[in-house]
């Protein structure tokens, strides 16, 4: 797993490549929770090359949820993998993440 | 039938995907058959390393085979530890209708996993391990590699 963060005006960025197994996913989650505490209310995760997540990334993921909404913000995912949209789906949890096609799309949305 | 024995640590679990994939494969399985089994097992050996040893170390068995023919056809994992006796199929279902703040985070592994495979059933063995079996139908599927017809 790789995660690089760009920082914009009035969001930031989070790129998540390979796979989000129970492993790595201490990291995903401070990778997380650091954008969340310190960063904007917007936060958008670049999904496209996330080969892979088991649950302990998706929990993850609904942390960092529900702490941006308390905020008046959300995690919005940008073009994520087939395997992460039916991983999410699976779970029940397809509709508490606002998707879109690119992260100019994401942004935009703002 | 394929076998894979490892350490119960967190640094396997790719290795243990890997073997998953490679054998479902091997005996017949389509990819997104494969896909959901190898998530399947990914959170049951999580279980067993995180919550089972507790990070305490062990020795985790993973064993594939297919049984059946054609229409009847399954796959059949079975995953075996020597952590302390739990039954995992016991674990409360959680809520997925209720709203995302009432709900609790813990539970989604288990929740994954009953709804990727068809059957789970736990048993604890003669010699006092865990023992969880995912079973999984393969309908419609290829024979597996060497299968006559």
């Amino acid at each position: 797993m790789e995660i690089n963060v760009r920082e914009y005006k009035r969001v930031n960025v989070i790129r998540v490549t390979g796979r989000v197994d129970a492993s790595v996913a201490p990291q995903f989650e401070d990778a997380l929770r650091k954008q969340v505490e310190t960063g904007h209310a917007h936060l958008v995760l670049e999904m496209d090359g996330t080969d892979y997540i088991s649950s302990a990334g998706v929990r993850a993921l609904i942390s960092a949820q529900k702490v941006l909404k308390s905020k008046g913000g959300s995690v919005m995912l940008a073009q994520p993998s087939e395997r992460v949209r039916e991983v999410l789906s699976i779970a029940g949890l397809d509709a508490l993440f606002q998707t879109y096609a690119d992260t100019e799309a994401a942004i935009g949305s703002i | 039938m394929a076998l894979l024995r490892v350490d119960a640590e967190l640094a396997h679990l790719a290795q243990v995907r890997q073997f998953v994939e490679t054998a479902a494969l091997a005996l017949g399985a389509p990819a997104d058959i494969a896909d959901a089994l190898v998530l399947a097992v990914d959170e049951c050996a999580t279980n067993v390393i995180e919550h089972g040893y507790g990070g305490r170390g062990g020795q985790l068995e993973v064993e594939i085979r297919r049984d059946g023919r054609a229409v009847d056809a399954v796959l059949i994992v079975v995953l075996r530890d020597n952590a302390p006796l739990f039954d995992p199929t016991q674990l409360p279902q959680p809520d997925v209708s209720r709203p995302l703040e009432e709900r609790p985070v813990g539970g989604l592994g288990a929740f994954l996993v009953r709804q990727l495979v068809d059957r789970v059933d736990y048993r604890v063995t003669a010699r006092g391990g865990n023992e969880l079996t995912l079973v999984k139908r393969l309908a419609g599927a290829a024979p597996a590699q060497g299968e006559g017809s």
